[in-house]
């Protein structure tokens, strides 16, 4: 056989050689070429696995909003995914000979680690939110329940308890947002919440401010004195009540024996003038008449002697400026009684204590002891 | 017989060099894309289906990466580029799809939240109404007035959230409201059924 008829007859196909070959071998070569060539050509199958994998990664990552808590991380994850995808479908549609999924493989690995990187940020940023959030609102929550405790010293016309339900509802935007899973919604309702009960506070310290400024403050600090000198010389407990910080202290002389938080009338911290002001009054009383349980509606009751001179001659003033109308009395029945501790104000003017404080108290004062009630103590007055 | 073989040959080869060499950018899919992409932002899916929106917003970024890369080459092949922009286009068009659906579930959830508000807040105020007042319970119902006054204008905050489209914040405003309008409620409930259960005498 001549070397061209050979070639015709595809006994010599690789190299410019052009030994002879034998029949027996040319089939086997022929199938290693089928066997080998592909693999040499890079005809390894499409990397599906591996974009699956990082699909779901994807998937898992849009669950905790990963574009969105790690944005630089997810969008570099999608952008390696959409070019992966993209070489799949390239090599896809190529002639089996020439198709070539190694570069689709190399964007496939990498897809697959932006891809779990951008699940494990976002997990860890959600993470953080949450834990952030929590404490955000648990904070708030805190505040307000201390501001609420500070703000029962304030008038309710002055429109404190009106911006605390505010915040409250603030922090029940917060707590939504938490439970919906949105940690920086509720970061963000908390951080405004925050900012309400920062003005609700300055509120409260301006008008502690204009308490303390009041002209009446040397009249307080006249009778508390007073009934403290009093008390340590005759050596008999004595009453002061403290109106804008709710508290009732028993002293003796100069020394604290006890002191208890109190409710006071509805009418605000301004001094009684007449009946129906709900107020609590100011001035210097005695206990006239101490009934115990089933004597009183409110548990355990230490009546006083409002209305003593001094009230009734301010009151005759005021009728007489016309600041009280015709008709309206002076009022009565002003006591220190139970069923208080409700940290708010709700009596017509009496102080109210919890039952246990009130056991606590009538067996330590008597009919005569005497009841000093200030708008405040001025800072000072006692040593 | 050879030497025409050759220059037919040579031929084929100078027209596919011109062919492939000379590919144009696929203004057409990337239009396609850029259309769909709009419709999108259009429909707010940046903020109403981010994912969605993020994976379309991608796809084109890489997509554009590519031509740029493509054109600065001898031999051009765009396929790649164009399979991108079939995925931008793809994308887009499920984030703009997605983001009309999430908001219209949004603005329901919100309106009937506002709903739940109003009515929870009547209910506070017809139960405020029928409660007994006495020395004991007029502070609380001053006091639960006021609150029930300061609802009224947390919700017509969230209404005003709703109506500039901010259906999150009107969603999350009315469920507070609500259920603070619906603890007032319980609150005077409570107190009615324990004035039932312990009458006392008016005190004289």
């Amino acid at each position: 056989m001549n070397p061209a008829r050979r070639r015709r007859a595809g006994f010599l196909i690789l190299g410019s050689s052009l030994r002879p070959v034998s029949p027996v071998v040319a089939p086997r070569a022929a199938l290693l070429i089928v066997v080998t060539l592909p693999p040499l050509l890079g005809c390894g199958g499409p990397p599906r696995q591996i974009l699956e994998g990082a699909a779901q990664a994807m998937r898992h990552s849009s669950e905790v909003d990963g574009v969105t808590r790690a944005p630089e991380i997810c969008s570099a994850a999608q952008a390696a995914l959409a070019r992966a995808e993209a070489e799949v479908r390239v090599q896809d549609r190529r002639s089996f000979l020439s198709r070539d999924y190694s570069e689709a493989e190399d964007l496939a690995a990498l897809a697959l680690r932006s891809a779990q990187s951008c699940d494990l940020h976002a997990r860890i940023v959600r993470n953080q939110a949450r834990s952030r959030a929590e404490i955000a609102l648990t904070d708030l929550e805190g505040s307000i329940g201390r501001v609420r405790a500070l703000a029962r010293h304030i008038p309710d016309d002055e429109g404190i308890r009106s911006d605390l339900t505010a915040v409250e509802v603030t922090l029940g935007e917060g707590r939504g947002g938490f439970e919906h899973g949105q940690f920086e919604r509720a970061a963000e309702a908390a951080g405004r919440g925050r900012e309400q009960v920062a003005h609700v506070v300055a509120e409260i310290n301006r008008f502690v401010d204009r308490f303390q400024a009041s002209p009446r403050r040397a009249i307080w600090r006249r009778w508390v004195l007073e009934t403290l000198r009093d008390s340590a010389r005759a050596r008999t407990p004595v009453i002061l009540v403290d109106k804008l910080r709710r508290q009732l202290l028993l002293m003796q002389g100069p020394e604290e024996i006890t002191s208890y938080m109190v409710d006071l009338g509805t009418g605000g911290i301004d001094s009684k003038t007449r009946a129906g002001d709900e107020a609590t009054p100011e001035g210097r009383y005695r206990v006239t008449q101490v009934r115990d349980v089933g004597q009183t509606r409110y548990y355990r009751a230490l009546m006083l002697d409002y209305p003593n001179e001094e009230d009734r001659l301010r009151f005759r003033n005021l009728r007489r400026s016309g600041k009280v109308p015709r008709g309206q009395g002076i009022g009565g029945d002003i006591e220190i009684h139970g069923q208080g501790g409700r940290g708010q104000d709700w009596t017509q003017g009496c102080v109210a204590l919890d039952n246990d404080d009130m056991d606590d108290l009538v067996p330590r004062v008597a009919v005569g002891t005497q009841v000093t009630i200030v708008g405040t103590i001025p800072d000072g007055t006692i040593p | 017989m050879m030497k025409r073989s050759w220059i037919v040959v040579t031929l084929v080869a100078l027209v596919m060099v011109v062919a492939v060499g000379c590919a144009k950018a696929p203004q057409d899919d990337i239009n396609a894309a850029q259309a769909e992409m709009d419709k999108a932002k259009q429909a707010q899916a940046e903020s109403w289906a981010a994912t969605e929106f993020a994976a379309a917003s991608e796809a084109m970024n890489a997509a554009q990466a590519e031509i740029t890369a493509q054109n600065e080459k001898f031999m051009k092949n765009y396929d790649k580029a164009k399979e991108l922009l079939a995925k931008a286009k793809e994308d887009a068009a499920k984030a703009a799809e997605a983001a009309v659906a999430n908001k219209e579930q949004t603005k329901k959830d919100a309106e009937a939240a506002i709903a739940a508000a109003d009515t929870a807040v009547q209910t506070a105020e017809a139960s405020l109404k029928t409660a007994p007042v006495t020395k004991d319970s007029k502070a609380d119902i001053t006091l639960m007035k006021g609150d029930l006054a300061t609802l009224r204008g947390s919700l017509d905050q969230a209404r005003q959230s709703f109506s500039s489209e901010d259906y999150k914040k009107a969603l999350e405003s009315a469920t507070s409201v609500k259920d603070k309008a619906t603890s007032i409620t319980d609150q005077v409930e409570e107190a009615k059924k324990k004035r039932a259960a312990h009458a006392v005498p008016k005190k004289k």
